[in-house]
C-alpha cells in the first residue's frame, strides 16, 4: 500500500481529501436568544449517549450559548425532564 | 415588578380535584403578595426521566407571573412545607424569554388542529394534484382524437 501511494505522489496525482462538515453554533443559526429548559429534543442534540454535556469542540457551539444551553440541561435535569445518567439516550419523536 | 415563571412535580397519587386545590394555594400566594398571573398552563401527567421518592409520574403545573421579587421566597417555603410538591423551580425571565413564550402559545393554538383534520387536508391536495393529470391528461386525448 505504501509503494502506491508513493507512486502517485511521484505521478502527481491528487489523493481526494475526507470532507468534513464544517461545525457550527446550531443557537446561532436561529438567532436564540433565550434557551428553554423544557425542550428536550434541542438539549438532547448537546449530550452524548450517557447523558453527559458535550464540549463545544464537539458541538460547535459559540461561548455564549454554550453556557447558556448548560445551565438549561441543568435546569431540565433538577425538574426531571432529562436524565442524570442514562443508557441510551436518544431524542423522541 | 419582574416576570417568573415557576413549574412544579405534584405526586401522581393525588387526585385532579386536589391538584386543583393545591394550585389555587399557589395562585393565591401570588395574589396576595401584590403579584399578577399572566398565564396558566393545564397541569398534565409526565413521565419522569427517573424515580423521585419511588415515583416515575407526576403532574406538571407551570404558572407565569408578574411579582416584585420579596414574594420568591414564601412562595419556595411553601412548596417545601408541602408535602404534594416534590420538585420545584422558579425562573426570573428576560424580554426575550417573554416574547419566546408568547410565541410559544400562539404556535400551540395554530397547531391545535386534529390529526385527522391534517390527514383530511393532505388528502385533499393529493386529490387536486390527481385531478389536475387526470383532467390534462383527457384534454390530451380530446386533442389527437381531433
Amino acid at each position: 500500500m505504501k509503494k502506491n501511494k508513493n507512486q502517485n505522489r511521484l505521478n502527481n496525482v491528487k489523493i481526494p481529501k475526507k470532507k468534513v462538515k464544517k461545525k457550527y453554533c446550531r443557537a446561532c443559526k436561529f438567532n436564540m436568544r433565550y434557551i428553554d429548559y423544557k425542550e428536550v429534543n434541542f438539549l438532547t442534540g448537546f449530550l452524548n449517549l450517557q447523558g453527559n454535556i458535550l464540549p463545544p469542540r464537539y458541538t460547535g457551539n459559540c461561548d455564549r450559548h454554550q453556557r447558556r444551553i448548560a445551565r438549561a440541561i441543568k435546569r431540565s435535569r433538577t425538574m426531571a425532564y432529562l436524565p442524570y445518567l442514562a443508557s441510551n439516550l436518544q431524542p423522541t419523536q | 415588578m419582574n416576570y417568573y415563571e415557576t413549574n412544579i412535580i405534584i405526586k401522581p397519587t393525588l387526585s385532579k380535584v386536589e391538584v386543583k386545590k393545591l394550585v389555587d394555594q399557589v395562585v393565591d400566594i401570588i395574589k396576595k403578595n401584590s403579584g399578577s398571573i399572566v398565564h396558566q398552563h393545564n397541569s398534565e401527567v409526565k413521565q419522569l426521566a427517573y424515580t423521585i421518592q419511588k415515583y416515575e409520574k407526576g403532574y406538571y403545573q407551570i404558572l407565569e407571573f408578574e411579582a416584585p421579587p420579596a414574594l420568591v421566597q414564601p412562595l419556595e417555603v411553601f412548596y417545601q412545607r408541602e408535602e404534594a410538591i416534590i420538585r420545584y423551580i422558579t425562573i426570573a425571565l428576560d424580554k426575550y424569554a417573554i416574547t419566546y413564550n408568547e410565541q410559544k402559545k400562539l404556535s400551540n393554538k395554530i397547531s391545535t388542529k386534529s390529526s385527522s383534520e391534517v390527514l383530511y387536508d393532505k388528502e385533499e391536495k393529493f386529490n387536486k394534484k390527481n385531478l389536475n393529470i387526470q383532467s390534462t391528461q383527457q384534454d390530451e386525448k380530446e386533442q389527437e382524437s381531433k
